[in-house]
Order: C-alpha cells, then structure tokens, then sequence
C-alpha cells in the first residue's frame, strides 16, 4: 500500500489472494520481466544500509 | 523544488517500531493514514514484515517501506506490505536521490526481489495500491492489475 490520500480501506499486511480467475493466471503465466522496471531500478543510486542502533533508529 | 541531502536506509530497532516513537517521526494527511503507519509498524514489531526505513544524513526519517514475502499463484513473491512518505517531503524531487522519496523506495523494493533472486527464487513482487491515483504511480514502472483482484504485480 502507497500512502498519499487513502480513499478506502485498506486492510494492512493482505497476502495475495490464493483463487484466482483463469485470466489472472494466464496475465502471471505469460507475463515477462519489465525492461521498463529494470532501467528504473538501475537509475536509483544504491545507498549506504545501516544498522537503526547505530544512529539512533 | 530540489534539495542537497545525503541519505541512508536503516534498519530499525525493534524498540523504534513501537508506536509511540515510530509514530512521530512522521507526518500525516490524516488519522486513517496514522492508523495504516500504527499498524505497520506492529506487524513489523511481530516480523509479519520487514520496514526499511529512508533517512537522511541527520538521522530523520523521510519514509519508509515494509516487505514481506509470501506466494502468488504458488510462487515466491515479495509483497511490498507499505510504502509511505512523511507528508512533507512528498512530491520533492531530492538531488542526492535524483527522484522522489516513495520512486527510490519503490526502486529499493524492486532491487531487493531482484537481488534475493540470484540466491532463492523470487517471481514477481506484489502489492494493493490504495486507489487508483496509486495505480497509476506504478504502472510506468512495470506493474500491471491482477484481474478480479485489488493487487498489482511485477515479474522479476
């Protein structure tokens, strides 16, 4: 869930649902890997991670 | 409008996650939004999910996003859980990241999936937008809507 203005109920921590449609199955099925996602990802610089008790979070 | 600032992802203490300091290292739009972040912030306490925090050089909090994992369609996935920028910084564009906070928290969950992939089997990572404004905000990056359902995904 992305929060800017949240508009209906959201129901935090939700697992993807197990039943499907045989149309959602056949869009994951055939989907393929987003150049569009991966050019992005390479384009945001890659930060320091650090431990919260370091710095005091 | 841009700003000059360093960042960092942290991993937060167990004691940051509790709701009374947690909460107000951010700002809201509104209570129902404090609520989501409160329990977030409990699932992540009970390691339901994971929170990776953004902050900047100065320690302060600009956003975060929580990961878990879980199965789509019988298969590995990452779910982001929450993303979520303090009220303040959203909409900037930050020079050190060259985009906005929630775009490279987004980038951060995507090269996480990618990355757990080399080692464990990763398919897709997972989420429910909020509304359809949000639906839109991951499109461009490769998300696509899961027929009959609220959730989106992204094959890795």
């Amino acid at each position: 869930m992305h929060t800017e203005n949240i508009r209906k109920k959201y129901i935090v921590g939700a697992h993807p649902p197990k039943r499907l449609s045989q149309e959602a199955k056949q869009t994951l099925v055939s989907a393929r890997p987003s150049k569009k996602a991966l050019v992005k990802v390479a384009s945001a610089v890659k930060l320091p991670v650090v431990d919260g008790a370091e710095v005091g979070l | 409008m841009e700003q000059k600032l360093g960042f960092k992802l942290v991993k937060p203490t167990e004691g940051f996650l509790l709701p009374g300091t947690f909460l107000k290292k951010f700002e809201y739009t509104d209570d129902n939004e404090r609520q989501y972040v409160c329990q977030i912030a409990k699932l992540a306490k009970s390691r339901q999910t994971r929170i990776h925090l953004l902050a900047s050089d100065d320690n302060t909090p600009h956003g975060f996003v929580a990961l878990s994992a879980s199965l789509l369609m019988d298969q590995p996935c990452i779910v982001i859980d929450y993303l979520f920028t303090s009220k303040q910084h959203r909409g900037v564009v930050f020079q050190e990241l060259g985009m906005k906070i929630s775009e490279h928290l987004l980038a951060f969950a995507i090269r996480t999936a990618i990355e757990i992939n080399d080692t464990v089997t990763i398919r897709f990572v997972a989420l429910i937008p909020g509304h359809e404004k949000l639906a839109a905000f991951y499109g461009p990056w490769g998300f696509r809507r899961l027929d009959k359902t609220d959730w989106m995904f992204l094959r890795i």
